[in-house]
């Protein structure tokens, strides 16, 4: 089973061009800091992970409470106006879920009772693609107290991994590792980001402030590399497969979740 | 025989020197201007000052509390000095901080190293007083100098002012002060009996100065008996320096006769005592202190003389402080009182050209703010102004202000006719006309050019026969009757011939400011209607709020900024953090170097912060261009010629451009409010938000305000008027960025 994923690039088409407009418009008041209009930033954010709080080698701090996973963000950003910028943004999340709660219920050959799985801890790629619509409070761009308005895409990629789970169904050691699940998720968010950027040397900038995203919507993807079946009998199917399609809707949600509130800060140069 | 030539040719000498005083203040007087080196105090950043203070004034002996008290007292009053020093308003090595100086050299003679350690000054402030400071500056302001009636009360002043430094009275007050403040029971104490009990200590301050004052008049050859013609110098310090009648005859000729209404039957008297409640003074009255100056002085013979130095010289020196008051009043937007100084300077050089300008533009600035409706702001209400200058304000009060502009036109080209080659003269003349044409819309018609014929003034005159008339003859003879009553259509007669400079003036105003002119707006498109009624707006409003404007400036001249950091958390009296603010001035030089040089604009600097001693011009220049933009900020967006509007031609010149740029910033700290930690509180129970409210919590409160005011100095219109509000400290990016935004505003051209 195959789907292609649509798209719907319109919408990110007529963004783009709106903000092309705003730059041309604005171009003649750009004058930046000191003379530098763009700037390059290189942004660490942490995301307090309350779902996750065992999240493994992909988090700092750990504890039974909370871990704050990593994202790391690419920022080019130009200067519309006195009090304005607008930027590009791709980054990338390492996290980790835990669809806890999730089990399969299976019944092995031979024997009459079901019996039940926990699903794995699932390790997730996220990727970002952002435009950034920046606005400086009370001062001019790009020092100050900030708010940037953005909207964005997320692609995470997670492993479901089934051997493992299929293994704990079938302890047959001499099955194939082939069952792999791998299900990307497209998300599309909107966020805002409170925070105060300085400059230094009158050429480095450091920022630092809070970012909450909110998901928009979320495509409820199937995969796009081959499904392979259990090799259960055929009522196993069913449910397997209903315990994988409930299993990405949580995911999902999660990853949603993880992108909710980060917090953030980066270092930049100013140029040219 | 040879002594009886010398008697007679020092007499000779003497005789052609007050000649010449007379004549040269009767045809015209220059304004004083410092002159010779920059004395070292003007030089010294307040930091040394303080620094050096601290070596002299702490001994290490005194309580920690005094201690305390003493180098706040210090810090505060040396940053004040040097503020004060560098505003531009005090004189040096002019004639009369010269004959200053010789006075107070006679009244310490006996004293030479007291002499040393004292520096006087004069200041060009109107008000009758003196001060001493606690670093042995002591400054004469020149209201004081105008009106002594001789050299020993001037000494006498100065005697007493000096006292004021040897008994360290002003370190003093300020331990006391701040010990009384202190006190258990001042706080539970009415408002009313607080100033009460602070101001009981300093009036014995006074007292002591007072009698020490007057010890070493003793000590001199001054007379007592004169010098004791001060108390009433202070007694009625309020008044202007002379009580001469305004005369109503004094704007009048011809048929330009100014109606009765316009003048008081009766003046009111001067009615303060010397006896008025001085509780809540920081001064005793005047009753009191002549008493103990006569219980001190009863013993000593009141023979003596009222002039050592030179009678001569006191009293040219007293002529041009009278004649600068006039000045001093116009810049203070006093009009009423420049009005009647420039009237009092005029009986003493009736032919002085400086006095009658004065005259002139003290009426046009009136006529100004009383056609924009702000009369209220530069003439209070009559009633209550006692002596013969009450005259003056109740004329000006009771003018019509088409009248007063009138009236102010006239003055100025009768001027102009006078001084036809005058420029300052022809630059108010020629604005005065304007404001006839644009302000009210008059026409050269309006005015007649002939005299009144005589059977106007008959048939005013057969008033009686006006019942025997029919309706219709009734009719004629009231219009007559109004045209009479409308003297001021009168008011260019003679002057307004075609080739005068009045009519082709006029003409010319006619021809390119006249009102009415407008568009028909229906048939203008929308986009070119808007377009019109924006060119108006700028063109009418000369005080511009910018944003993003593209002025296409290439070169302007900076100001002395200014810097000033104020914590409203500090528990003492001074909330100025004066080192600081200090230092941060010298900083925002860099700062503003770097980012006009980034913006690519060129400037100069005037810099208070870096004279010499040879930066004598340097400080009158900075003298002058704080004196105007002073002037300038008062009068907001009103289309005006500043008081001294013939002299910016001078910088402009020497500058080569025409704009003049002022900024400054003033950052503050204030106390967190009670509400920001119930803030903090509630963030943080959220868990989440505990960062944020631990930065909250630590964060302090601060704003910063950047001033920025770009002037053409020549028109005196605001091409850029822009005030940011920073809800921040003052960190050097921000205000980079906002320096830069300006000078990126002046320099960028429109496309």
């Amino acid at each position: 089973m195959r789907k292609v994923i649509s798209i719907p690039s319109g919408i990110t088409l007529t963004l783009l061009c709106f903000f092309c407009f705003t730059a041309s418009q604005s171009v003649c008041q750009t004058h930046g800091y000191l003379g530098k209009p763009i700037s390059f930033h290189y942004e660490f954010g942490f995301i307090p992970n309350f779902f996750e709080p065992n999240a493994k080698n992909n988090s700092w701090g750990t504890s039974n409470l909370l871990s704050a996973v990593k994202t790391h963000t690419a920022v080019i950003e130009y200067q519309i106006s006195r009090k304005s910028q607008l930027g590009f943004a791709a980054g990338y999340t390492k996290t980790g879920v835990d669809p806890a709660g999730f089990s399969i219920e299976d019944n092995p050959p031979g024997s009459r009772n079901s019996v039940s799985y926990q699903a794995p801890f699932q390790e997730v790629d996220i990727f970002t693609f952002e435009l950034r619509y920046t606005t400086f409070d009370g001062g001019l761009a790009p020092v100050g107290n900030f708010t940037t308005f953005k909207i964005g895409m997320n692609r995470s990629g997670f492993e479901n991994d089934m051997l493992q789970l299929q293994r704990g169904a079938n302890p047959d050691p001499t099955l194939p590792p082939r069952l792999r699940y791998m299900s990307p998720v497209t998300q599309y968010y909107g966020g805002i980001v409170l925070g105060k950027q300085r400059v230094i040397f009158d050429r480095f900038s450091f920022r630092y402030g809070i970012e909450f995203n909110i998901n928009v919507h979320t495509f409820n993807s199937r995969p796009i590399v081959d499904f392979f079946e259990f090799d259960h009998p055929s009522d196993q199917e069913v449910r397997s497969d209903i315990f994988l399609e409930e299993m990405d809707k949580v995911i999902k949600s999660r990853i949603a979740a993880h992108m909710g509130i980060l917090f953030k800060m980066g270092i930049g140069i100013l140029g040219p | 025989m040879i002594k009886n030539t010398l008697l007679f040719w020092a007499a000779w000498l003497l005789s052609v020197s007050l000649y010449a005083q007379k004549t040269e203040f009767n045809k015209d007087y220059t304004p004083v201007i410092a002159k010779g080196e920059v004395p070292e105090v003007f030089l010294k950043l307040s930091r040394e000052k303080y620094e050096k203070a601290l070596e002299k004034d702490i001994t290490g002996n005194e309580r920690r509390q005094t201690r305390k008290s003493k180098e706040e007292f210090l810090l505060s009053s040396n940053y004040k000095l040097n503020n004060f020093l560098l505003s531009g308003t005090v004189l040096f090595g002019d004639p009369l901080t010269r004959y200053v100086n010789d006075v107070a050299d006679v009244i310490l003679a006996d004293e030479p190293e007291l002499r040393k350690k004292l520096s006087f000054f004069v200041t060009k402030n109107a008000s009758v007083n003196a001060a001493a400071t606690h670093q042995g500056y002591v400054f004469i302001n020149m209201g004081m100098l105008a009106q002594v009636q001789n050299e020993a009360q001037l000494a006498y002043i100065i005697g007493h002012e000096v006292a004021h430094y040897t008994e360290e009275h002003v370190l003093a007050g300020h331990l006391e002060s701040t010990e009384i403040r202190k006190g258990e029971s001042f706080k539970d104490l009415r408002k009313a009996d607080k100033i009460s009990l602070l101001s009981s200590y300093s009036k014995e301050k006074e007292f002591q100065a007072d009698d020490m004052g007057l010890k070493r008049i003793l000590k001199t050859d001054y007379s007592t008996e004169k010098c004791f013609g001060i108390f009433d110098v202070m007694q009625y310090s309020y008044l202007p320096y002379d009580e001469v009648v305004f005369e109503k005859s004094f704007f009048e000729s011809g048929d330009y006769v100014l109606p009765d209404a316009y003048f008081m039957e009766e003046l009111q008297g001067i009615k303060r005592s010397d006896d008025y409640d001085d509780s809540k003074s920081t001064h005793p009255n005047t009753r009191k202190r002549r008493e103990q100056f006569i219980d001190a002085s009863l013993d000593y013979d009141a023979k003596g003389k009222a002039f050592i130095v030179s009678e001569e010289r006191f009293h040219q020196v007293r002529n041009m402080a009278r004649l600068e008051m006039s000045g001093i009043y116009l810049t203070n937007r006093d009009y009423a009182n420049a009005v009647y100084n420039a009237y009092l300077n005029l009986k003493s050089f009736p032919d002085n050209r400086f006095a009658k300008l004065c005259m002139g533009k003290a009426l046009y600035a009136m006529a100004k703010y009383k056609h924009n409706d702000r009369k209220r702001e530069v003439l209070p209400y009559y009633k209550k102004i006692e002596g013969n200058i009450q005259q003056v304000y109740y004329f000006l009060h009771e003018i019509d202000n088409k009248e007063l502009s009138i009236l102010a036109a006239r003055y100025l080209t009768q001027l102009q006719n006078e001084y036809p080659d005058d420029e300052a003269v022809q630059l108010f003349t020629d604005d005065a006309i304007k404001a006839l044409v644009t302000d009210h819309e008059l026409s050269l018609s309006y005015f007649e050019s002939e005299p009144r014929p005589d059977e106007e003034q008959e048939a005013e005159e057969s008033e009686e026969d006006l019942e025997n008339l029919s309706k219709y003859e009734k009719i004629k003879r009231l219009r007559k009757k109004a045209k009479v009553e409308e003297y001021y259509r009168y008011a260019f007669v003679g002057l307004m011939d075609p080739d005068s400079y009045f009519a082709k003036r006029f003409d010319y105003c006619e021809r390119h400011f006249k009102k009415g002119e407008e568009k028909d707006l229906s048939q203008l498109s929308w986009k070119e209607r808007i377009e019109y009624e924006k060119q108006r707006f700028t063109e009418n409003n000369s005080q511009v709020e910018a944003g993003s404007r593209k002025l296409g400036i290439d070169d302007i001249v900076i100001v002395d900024p200014f810097y000033v950091s104020v914590d409203f958390r500090s528990n003492t009296d001074e909330k100025i953090r004066f080192l600081k603010s200090e230092q941060k001035q010298i900083d925002f030089y860099d700062k503003i170097k770097k980012s006009a040089s980034a913006a690519g604009l060129d400037y100069t600097k005037i810099n208070s912060k870096n004279l010499n001693s040879g930066s004598t011009s340097t400080y009158n220049r900075l003298a002058f261009l704080n004196e105007w933009f002073s002037e300038r900020l008062e009068h907001e967006n009103l289309d005006i010629l500043l008081s001294r509007a013939e002299e910016t031609k001078k910088y402009t010149a020497e500058y080569n451009t025409n704009y003049f740029y002022y900024t400054g910033v003033l950052h503050g700290i204030s106390k967190k409010d009670s509400y920001e930690y119930y803030n903090a509180c509630i963030t943080a129970s959220t868990c989440i938000g505990l960062p944020i409210a631990i930065y909250d919590l630590l964060k302090k409160n601060e704003n910063t305000i950047h001033f920025n005011y770009l002037f053409n100095l020549n028109t005196g219109g605001a091409l850029l008027v822009q005030t940011n509000k920073i809800n921040d400290g003052d960190r050097q990016d921000i205000l980079k960025q906002h320096l830069y935004d300006i000078f990126f505003q002046i320099k960028k051209e429109k496309k």
